[in-house]
Parts: structure tokens; C-alpha cells; sequence
């Protein structure tokens, strides 16, 4: 089902929480160039994950006992909002902050909620997400890696690829076989911590177009895991990580991508008075389509914040996010090769030329855009 | 639902009311001179075009976001009469401290041609011109009433939808109100055109979803093949989107939208006109393109619309010169800030 979208308003509290945000990050990100900013949640960065850390923004949803902060989805908003818009590397922490922190919390043992969260909270334990592998993309169901259960645990053998910060994380929640055969599909997957500092272990970093590395290649080689390993249900892998990833889909992730580019420009138009219809055009349709996907996006929250499930709803923002954030470089690219004596910067030039190269995986990463499209088709009855 | 609010049951009302005329006088492109006097007659008799005006004056001084959704029922129905501007006019003129004429009113500020060498003054893009009794209409900075009695309706467009119409300069009525007022007007005129058309979409998104339903080809339904799923997925976005811009342009507690707000729905909802008219018709193939089959008053209606009140360069353009000149605020400063519905 595919259900409306009503204007959701922030609570009037929340203001005080973003200035003391905007504050925060414009203080820690001062000495970041639009290029480095352009990496948005690729940037990578553990001071800057524990300066936050230190400030009680890590596990901001996360209930106090643990170390969080317990505050709800708004804040949650917000705080991703405010560091996605700076383009501030969230890197180090965001997948724990967004997701594995609440997949633990969801699904683990008490044992490993004492374990993983305190940790998660105060930026020492990174994770990164273990589920394509080199047959296995949108096909995710036909993974391949296998854990078998023995005396000590599970042994664990296999790979995955595309994992982003693979070599930069404490910790791997990998979808993994632990019954049948690949034939059996999402029958007998189940979702593991992966401690990626155990022998057998081997990380091999994968340099994008970009020249940057934040995806890797990773291996299992009779891998062994301690009977804790487990996260939720064996055989429920399945459903754990649609729900994961139901909630991942749902964030302003999927607006600001390419935001440190559209600041970057907008400050050059006005340094440089760059000034034509078709400059102000474009700015005007890049906000337009900005302010009605934000305007989602908060309606998405407040569907999470009133307990409904908008898994359908969220694809769709996505996808048509992921559109305008794909979009944006396109159109900006034309307004500089617009007049003869306009010179851009080489700031601009190079985080330009960086958002035109790393865009198309904006609708590859958390399902790609036909994938999304599939599930917006089920949600409408289609299939 | 656990509380029916007033606007619902408005909603509701003035759905019952604009179904039964569109069951009755919907499926013909040229309706009567008796037609229109019917279906307007019922329309006013029915009370709903004062809900914007005080209680004073007799209304039930219903703000933008209440009428909201009564007005997307204007294209959802596909309407023959100018409901929407018709009562977005009458709080105008109310507010104005302007008479309030008794009978449909249409709102052009743009396409406006003042020729002074003849004293006339003509417009080529009237929506539903020929029908409607009154005119607000933006010239030189003035505002002039209009009727129809003095009319002289040069072209009634294919499908009675538009008009273009001229009338002698003596015979408007220039109205003594504030600049102001003039780019309010301007503002109107923009959401009355805006706000049906998402309504119309929302119907054109029924109709090709149940299209696709039904439709059997290759001894399946359309709604099988991937290729027509990810197109209906696609419209569904385009929709959703506009109805969320509608929402944004009627976020007011009073009867003027926010001039921000409004130039972002009225980009994105011209943005996305011609690529649901294009999925929908794709969909549905060549019945899609006969008269015979509904679709065409619903497409026609987005697609002729878009440009009404200004394109959407003309409200990128107005936005864009907006951000441009928020010297200090950035894109994220104005998004989180007055770029947001409250």
C-alpha cells in the first residue's frame, strides 16, 4: 500500500537543537573545502565521529541505559539533516549510528546490546554492512557465504564486495547462508557480527572514480565466530535486513548528496556575480525540487515518529531523491559553460567534476533505483 | 478516523456536489450556454464558494489549508467552471475591502495585452473564459474587473477549456487597491491554476493504475510487465510529489499563500505535469487519445495548465532570484528555515 504523504511539521524544540548543531559542525568543518564536503557520508572521519561522540550525538535514538540519548525521530532528522547538508564526514559512525545500532537494539541479546551500543555511542565501534558479494547484487537472496554452526560458534567462509568502509570498521553485520543452498533463497539467512580483526579475515580496499577507497573487498577463510554471534533469529536474516533497510531508506540521505555543490555554486554566483535567467532558473527549480523532497522526507519521519511503516512510502522518496540529487550536477555544469568570461574556480570545478563521477551511485546504494521501483510497483498492487 | 474535522465534511459535500454534475455534464466538450448557468447555479446555491469569506459576510472563514483539498476536487472532477479562483477571488476581494460579485470570477495576471491606441484590452488564455460572469484581471499595474456582458469572445479553444476574449478599456472597472494586492492577486491566480491540476493528476494516476489493471495484452495484464510497473512507479513519484507542493502552496492560516512557498509548488507541479500526462497516455495507448475515453479532460487539464499564471521558468526564475539575493543564508539556512511549511 502506498500511502499519502501529510505535511509534517517539526517540533518548535527542535530549533534549539539544530542551532546548537549548525554551531557545532560549522566550528568542526571550518577548514573543509566544498571538494571534501562533496563526499558527504563517504567523508570519513573518527575525531570528527568522537567530537560528536563527546557532545552525546551518537545513538541519538538509542535509550539511555545503553548510552544514547533516547530522543526521537525529529531529532534524529535534524541531526542528520544539519550534518549531511555541511557535507561533514560522518563516515566513521553513520552506518552504526543509523542502522546497526538500531538493528542491535531491535534484534540482539541484552548481552549484546551492553557489548555493541555503549561502544556505538561513544564512537568506538564503526560497522559496516556485509551483503552483496561478487555474484550477488540485486539478487541478494543468492549469497553464497556460508556459516556453519560448530562446538565453538559458527565458521564462517566466503566474501562480500562493495562493502563500504570494510576496512575502516571495528565490525561486519553480514547476511549470511547458515542452512540450504543458494536455490533456497531468502530461506535459511541470517545476519552475523562479524569481529573484522579475527584471523581469517582478509580486507582488500577498492579504489572508486574518485581515487577515493571507501568500498572493499572482503574475505572469509574458516572464519570462527563465537556462538554470540548471532544477531535476531537464525533463518530470519531476510526479514532483519528489509526492515534495516526500510529504515535507512527514509533519511535525508537521499536529498543532500549533492549538496556541498549546490552551496559551492550558489557562493560563486553571488562572489562572482554571475548573473542570467537561466542561473536563477536553475537555482530556482534545484531549491524548488529540494524544499518538496524535504518536505517528504520530514512526512516519512512523521510516520515513524506516529509507530506506522512507511517501507513503500521511503522507496519512493528515495528514488525520486536519488533523481534530483543526480540531477543537480547536470544542471550545474550547464550554467558554468554558460558565458565566455565567467571563470569558475578550481574549487568548484573539481568538487563539480567529483559529484558528475561519483553520482550514479546515489541510486546503486541501500537498492538500486529499479529495485525501488519494483517495490513501489508491490506496494501499488502491481506485483 | 477518530475525528471528522470541519474540512471533511466539506470535502465531502462538494465531492457529492462536483461528482453528480461531472456524471451529468462531464463527458461533452461543448456544453450549452444553459449547461453553464446550470452547473453554476448549482455550485453557488450550494454555499460553498463563501466558505473563504468571514463569518460577517456570511462564510465560514476557512483559511488556505482548509480549502486545500476542496480544491483539487475542482480537477479531480474535472470541473467546467473556475471553482477554485472563484472563491480564492471573492476572500481577495473581501479582504480588499472590494464588492463582491455575484457570479464565477477568473483571475488572469499574465498574457495580459493592453493595446492604448485602441482602448482595449485582450487576453488569449482565459481559463474557462467563455464561461465564467467576472474577470480580475493584472494590467500596468492596475486591477480591473471585467464582465462578461461586455465581452467580445474572439476564440473558444478545442474543448471549451480556454478562451481568448477582448474588451473595450472603458468598459473595465479599475479597482483602488494596494501594490500589494496586485502581487497577492498574482499569487492566486498561480494556486488557483496549480492546485486542481493536482487534483486532475491524482484522478490520471486512478485511472492508469486501474487501466493497467485491466488491460490484458500477450495474455496478461499490463500491471505484469516490469517495463509498465516501473513507468506507473514513476508517475506515482510525480504525483505524490505534486500533491506534497500542493500542500506546501495552501500552508497558510489565512487566505494568501506564502510567496516562497507557492513559487516551489508552482515550479514543481509544472515540473511534473507533461511526464504524468506522458506516463498516463503511454499506459493507456490509443484510447487514451479518443475523445470518447476520459482521460483527455484530466491530461488536458495538467498539461494546459502548467503555463497558466507563468511557466515554470518564470517560477524558478522568481525563486532562484530570491535565494540568489539571501546574501549569507545558504541553500540548507533557507530549506531548514523560511523555505519549510510551519
Amino acid at each position: 500500500m502506498l500511502d499519502v504523504l501529510d505535511l509534517a511539521y517539526l517540533p518548535e524544540e527542535e530549533n534549539q537543537f539544530r542551532n546548537e548543531l549548525r554551531a557545532f559542525i560549522q566550528e568542526a568543518t571550518q577548514g573543509m573545502d566544498a571538494y571534501a564536503r562533496a563526499r558527504s557520508w563517504m567523508g570519513f572521519d573518527a575525531g570528527f565521529s568522537k567530537k560528536l561522540a563527546s557532545k552525546g550525538w551518537l545513538g541519538l535514538t538509542l535509550p539511555k541505559q545503553y548510552g544514547g540519548a533516547e530522543k526521537g525521530y525529529f531529532s534524529r532528522f535534524v541531526l542528520s539533516e544539519e550534518l549531511l547538508g555541511a557535507g561533514a564526514p560522518v563516515s566513521a559512525h553513520w552506518i552504526a549510528d543509523r542502522q546497526s545500532g538500531p538493528l542491535i537494539l531491535r534484534y540482539g541479546t541484552e548481552a549484546q546490546k551492553q557489548f555493541y551500543l555503549p561502544r556505538i555511542c561513544q564512537g568506538e565501534a564503526f560497522f559496516c554492512i556485509g551483503m552483496s558479494e561478487p555474484n550477488s547484487g540485486s539478487d541478494l537472496a543468492s549469497i553464497k557465504s556460508k556459516a556453519v554452526k560448530n562446538d565453538k560458534g559458527w565458521l564462517l567462509n566466503g566474501s562480500k564486495i562493495w562493502t563500504t568502509n570494510a576496512h575502516k570498521s571495528h565490525y561486519m553485520i553480514a547476511l549470511v547462508r547458515t542452512s540450504g543452498e543458494s536455490s533456497d533463497r531468502q530461506k535459511g539467512l541470517s545476519q552475523l557480527i562479524v569481529d573484522l580483526s579475527l584471523p581469517g579475515v582478509t580486507v582488500r580496499p577498492i579504489l572508486d572514480v574518485a581515487g577515493d577507497a571507501h568500498f572493499s573487498e572482503v574475505f572469509f577463510s574458516d572464519v570462527q565466530l563465537d556462538e554470540y554471534a548471532l544477531i535476531g533469529n537464525e533463518g530470519d536474516g531476510w526479514e532483519q535486513v528489509n526492515a534495516e533497510l526500510a529504515f535507512e531508506r527514509s533519511g535525508p540521505e537521499r536529498i543532500y548528496s549533492s549538496m556541498a555543490l549546490v552551496e559551492c555554486f550558489l557562493k560563486e554566483c553571488r562572489q562572482k556575480k554571475w548573473q542570467s535567467d537561466h542561473i536563477e532558473a536553475t537555482l530556482g527549480s534545484i531549491v524548488a525540487r529540494l524544499a518538496v523532497l524535504r518536505t517528504m522526507s520530514l512526512a516519512i519521519t512523521g510516520k515513524l515518529a506516529n509507530h506506522e511503516n512507511p517501507s513503500v512510502e521511503a522507496s519512493l522518496v528515495k528514488d525520486y531523491g536519488t533523481g534530483l540529487e543526480q540531477d543537480i550536477p547536470k544542471l550545474i555544469a550547464d550554467c558554468m559553460g554558460e558565458h565566455p568570461e565567467w571563470t569558475p574556480s578550481v574549487e568548484l570545478i573539481k568538487t563539480l567534476a567529483l559529484v558528475e563521477q561519483v553520482c550514479p551511485s546515489y541510486s546503486l546504494r541501500g537498492g538500486t533505483r529499479e529495485i525501488l521501483r519494483g517495490i513501489i510497483a508491490r506496494g501499488l498492487g502491481l506485483r | 478516523m477518530e475525528n471528522i474535522s470541519m474540512d471533511n465534511l466539506f470535502d465531502e459535500a462538494v465531492g457529492r456536489l462536483f461528482a453528480d454534475i461531472s456524471e451529468r455534464f462531464g463527458h461533452s466538450l461543448n456544453l450549452s450556454v444553459t449547461d453553464d448557468e446550470t452547473i453554476w447555479s448549482e455550485i453557488a446555491t450550494s454555499g460553498f464558494l463563501d466558505v473563504m469569506l468571514s463569518e460577517e459576510k456570511g462564510g465560514a472563514g476557512l483559511n488556505l489549508k482548509e480549502v486545500g483539498s476542496l480544491c483539487k476536487l475542482e480537477g479531480y472532477f474535472k470541473l467546467p467552471m473556475p471553482f477554485t479562483s472563484t472563491l480564492l477571488a471573492r476572500g481577495w476581494l473581501e479582504s480588499n475591502g472590494q464588492t463582491i460579485p455575484d457570479g464565477s470570477v477568473v483571475i488572469a495576471t499574465m498574457g495580459v495585452q493592453a493595446l492604448a491606441g485602441q482602448r482595449k484590452i485582450q487576453i488569449n488564455k482565459l481559463p474557462f473564459g467563455h464561461r465564467a460572469a467576472f474577470f480580475l484581471v493584472l494590467s500596468n499595474q492596475s486591477c480591473y474587473l471585467l464582465t462578461k456582458e461586455k465581452a467580445v469572445i474572439n476564440e473558444v479553444y478545442h474543448a471549451g477549456m480556454f478562451a481568448s476574449m477582448s474588451w473595450e478599456l472603458d468598459d473595465a472597472v479599475q479597482l483602488d487597491v494596494t501594490a500589494q494586492a496586485l502581487n497577492e492577486l498574482h499569487d492566486l491566480a498561480a494556486l488557483a491554476s496549480l492546485v486542481p491540476s493536482v487534483g486532475a493528476m491524482e484522478r490520471i494516476f486512478e485511472m492508469t493504475l486501474a487501466y493497467a489493471n485491466q488491460r490484458q495484452q500477450f495474455g496478461r495484464p499490463l500491471s505484469k510487465f516490469q517495463a509498465i510497473q516501473h513507468q506507473i512507479s514513476v508517475l506515482a513519484e510525480h504525483v505524490w510529489a505534486a500533491r506534497m507542493a500542493a500542500q506546501m502552496a495552501c500552508n497558510s492560516n489565512n487566505n494568501l499563500p506564502d510567496p516562497n512557498l507557492l513559487a516551489i509548488a508552482r515550479y514543481q507541479v509544472s515540473f511534473v505535469s507533461d511526464q504524468v500526462a506522458d506516463i498516463a497516455h503511454a499506459v493507456h495507448g490509443a484510447i487514451g487519445i479518443t475523445e470518447e475515453y476520459d482521460l483527455h479532460f484530466y491530461t488536458r487539464r495538467v498539461r494546459e495548465f502548467k503555463t497558466d499564471a507563468g511557466s515554470q521558468s518564470y517560477w524558478a526564475r522568481k525563486l532562484g532570484r530570491y535565494v540568489l539575493g539571501k546574501e549569507g543564508e545558504t541553500v540548507l539556512s533557507m530549506l531548514t528555515g523560511e523555505l519549510c511549511p510551519r
